[in-house]
């Protein structure tokens, strides 16, 4: 009986198949050394948030007065401190594969990324939080809908249309009778 | 007889009406977020948590624990029919399920799945029943220390065994603890609340978690560009037959009874979880085969049912530290901690003591959930396949606007809002850069606990951390931390010496099939 058995464990086969199934690989040439970059902005980020959380914490007491147990600036130094230490490791790490970043060869890079598809989101969900109040939960979300639609893909765009209305409008009220979550009406109210 | 007793009370105090129909509502909502790509069981279990809002702490938890394990059955259909696992405990599923769906083997791998997740998850439940009372009476004598030990166990076996690299995974750790130094401490002092009335209470869990897990996958999915790819859905209906043959059910069927109890055995680990026991039953599967080459090629059934029983054993088995212990295991059982802590309810070793209708209640409705399951997945295949067909640029914008909605109804507050939308960003960039928003939402949680735990150790050791090794079970816990820490030390040349056996047998197996071989060449 001749088996054919792989050296490659299986856990490695299914790590590579999870990378392999949902998810596309970069558009751009440049992808994998802005990733790499974007890794160093990122690291260097949680690293300044990190020591300013740490400064913060080193105000306050590491005991309470009496000197006998944890003050409220045990944990968080104790924290802080392993958190800047934990990202400038991650931070160099960055940086060394930054600059071992090899240009991809060809053929390995196939659809795209959607940063800007990102940025776009990130801008209406501020929009979003900003007027919720002021304008109503459900014409909000109404017009939310239509934009990220809009961005997103602009296929069946009156039944999208339909879905943007009826969507918000429904949940308004699922809310507001089940749960009395007392949504802002905005410039609805007076309906 | 207690104990049955105790399940017979919990059963029928799930079967009224309302909360049967709430179970059946949790089931067919869990399945949903589970067939949709890139929804997995914690992130439907966080978007749908504001849904639970207006209902008494039962029916709630009930809904809940229904929505968590339908979306482990949601996630096999989506595996099966499109290739797109919802979670990573359900990759062996896609890679075993799918190849059969493309030889017309569809619906009975989708049978074969609903039947080790229903078999698997009702030995858990049994199993379940007879550890949690066990397991509360043994933690009922463990005190701050040990607590504070099983967290930092539970924690650095996420870390280990779930994330690549340790540094990330101890990153992840530290971010959650450092935004649950947020708001006032026990001592009474404020923390990082920079004069704001809205952070006094800390940063609210809920809001984290559905952005992190919701949205965060929500962002990821259409960062990579999911918007723009066509799914063609396997058709269910097609060709064959839709029960599994002899052979598919004789394969599984061992598959099962070995992924049920070791997936359970995984569960239990507090930080192992479903990923980890689907991963190892699928190598185990695959290890012990007689036909290795099938798995991810032509689709092996027990490599199907194998990991479908495991990660499902060990979801339920995932909620023994949740129920005795008040420690989350998982993701999933971190934002269902969220829930009980949200109506008042404190999980721990006294939990079964004193709201025994509640906890009874929970392990109860697991045995109905699983057979409600069973009967919709067989019989609504192809309905639950349709979903598939729902294109995630329809559903992700109304996913952000649900979200919303149920973010602002925990505290009608804008603000957290606000920070559910900042942490859908954070949760995107922690996996862009490999970091673990599932370790960061743990540790959100576990982080107050760990703090409270450690604080009471030392002011009972009057500030020394002998405390530590001097009391048994601490002792324990730390030699099973020294373990785990050690482990990958030996774990390395061991791999290394199976690979070097194995790379040996192969060389061997080719020399002898060439010299078998050469003969036949000589006489022709």
């Amino acid at each position: 009986m001749s088996q054919t058995h792989s050296t490659t464990p299986a856990t490695e086969q299914v790590a590579d198949a999870q990378s392999r199934i949902p998810e596309p690989t970069a558009s751009s040439e440049e992808l994998p050394k802005r990733r790499n970059l974007g890794a160093v902005a990122f690291y260097a980020a949680v690293a300044i948030i990190m020591g300013i959380y740490t400064v913060l914490a080193f105000d306050m007491e590491w005991t309470t007065h009496g000197g006998d147990r944890m003050g409220p600036g045990f944990f968080p130094r104790v924290i802080g401190t392993c958190a800047v230490v934990l990202s400038l490791t991650g931070l160099v790490m960055s940086l060394r594969s930054a600059a071992a970043a090899t240009p991809p060869t060809e053929g390995t890079q196939s659809s795209g990324k959607h940063p800007f598809l990102l940025i776009a989101i990130g801008l209406g969900l501020v929009g979003f939080v900003t007027v919720f109040i002021p304008v109503g939960a459900p014409v909000t979300a109404a017009v939310f809908l239509l934009v990220m639609y809009f961005l997103i893909q602009r296929r069946w765009i009156a039944r999208r249309a339909v879905l943007s209305v009826a969507f918000p409008v429904l949940l308004y009220v699922l809310f507001e009778l089940w749960l009395e979550a007392g949504l802002p009406a905005g410039i609805t109210d007076f309906l | 007889m207690d104990l049955f007793s105790n399940l017979l009370h919990g059963i029928a105090g799930v079967l009224s009406p309302t909360t049967v129909l709430l179970l059946l509502v949790g089931v067919l909502s869990g399945m949903v977020v589970g067939v949709i790509p890139g929804l997995g069981p914690s992130a439907g279990l966080a978007i749908l948590l504001p849904l639970t809002f207006g209902l008494e702490p039962v029916q709630a938890i009930v809904m809940l624990a229904a929505v968590y394990y339908g979306a482990f059955y949601g996630s096999t259909i989506s595996s099966v029919l499109i290739n797109a696992p919802g979670d990573a405990a359900s990759v062996p599923t896609a890679l075993e399920g799918y190849p059969m769906a493309r030889r017309g083997r569809a619906a009975p791998a989708l049978v074969l799945g609903a039947l080790a997740s229903f078999v698997a998850g009702t030995v858990a439940a049994v199993l379940l029943t007879v550890a949690a009372p066990a397991a509360a009476s043994v933690t009922s004598s463990f005190g701050p220390p040990e607590l504070f030990l099983l967290i930092v166990l539970g924690l650095l076996t996420m870390i280990m065994f779930v994330g690549k690299n340790w540094v990330r995974g101890l990153l992840s750790v530290m971010l959650g603890f450092a935004i649950g130094t947020v708001g006032v401490e026990l001592g009474g002092s404020q923390r990082y609340t920079f004069g704001s009335t809205e952070l006094i209470n800390g940063i609210p869990f809920i809001p984290v978690a559905i952005g992190l897990f919701g949205l965060g996958e929500i962002l990821w999915t259409l960062y990579n560009g999911a918007h723009r790819q066509e799914r063609a859905p396997v058709d269910v209906r097609a060709k064959s037959a839709f029960w599994p043959n002899r052979s598919e059910w004789r394969e599984g069927g061992g598959a099962i009874a070995r992924g049920a109890p070791l997936g359970f055995g995984m569960g239990i680990i507090p930080g192992a979880g479903a990923t980890v026991s689907s991963l190892m039953a699928y190598s185990m599967e695959k290890g012990i085969s007689r036909k290795p080459e099938r798995f991810g090629n032509t689709g092996a059934p027990a490599g199907l049912a194998g990991p479908e029983a495991a990660n499902n054993a060990a979801a339920t088995g995932a909620m023994v530290p949740l129920l005795t212990l008040g420690i989350p295991g998982s993701a999933s059982t971190a934002v269902l901690l969220g829930g009980f802590l949200m109506w008042e309810l404190k999980p721990g070793p006294l939990l079964m003591e004193q709201n025994p209708e509640f906890a009874w209640g929970l392990i109860g409705s697991m045995y109905l959930g699983n057979v409600v399951l069973l009967l919709v997945n067989i019989f609504c295949i192809p309905v639950f396949a349709s979903v598939t067909r729902i294109s995630l640029p329809t559903l992700a914008p109304l996913i952000m606007v649900l979200c919303a909605f149920g973010a602002f109804t925990v505290n009608g507050s804008i603000i957290e809002v606000g920070i559910m939308f900042g942490c859908a960003f954070l949760g995107f960039f922690m996996r862009l850069y490999g970091l673990s928003p599932a370790t960061l939402v743990i540790a959100l949680v576990l982080g107050p606990m760990a703090e409270d735990n450690l604080r009471r150790s030392l002011i009972a050791s009057d500030g020394s951390f002998g405390i530590f090794v001097s009391r048994e079970p601490s002792v324990v816990l730390l030699c099973v931390a020294a373990a785990l820490l050690v482990l990958p030390l030996v774990a390395a040349p061991v791999k290394r010496a199976v690979g070097r056996r194995f790379a040996n047998r192969r060389a061997n197996d080719s020399e002898n099939a060439r010299s078998a071989d050469t003969p036949e060449v000589e006489h022709s």
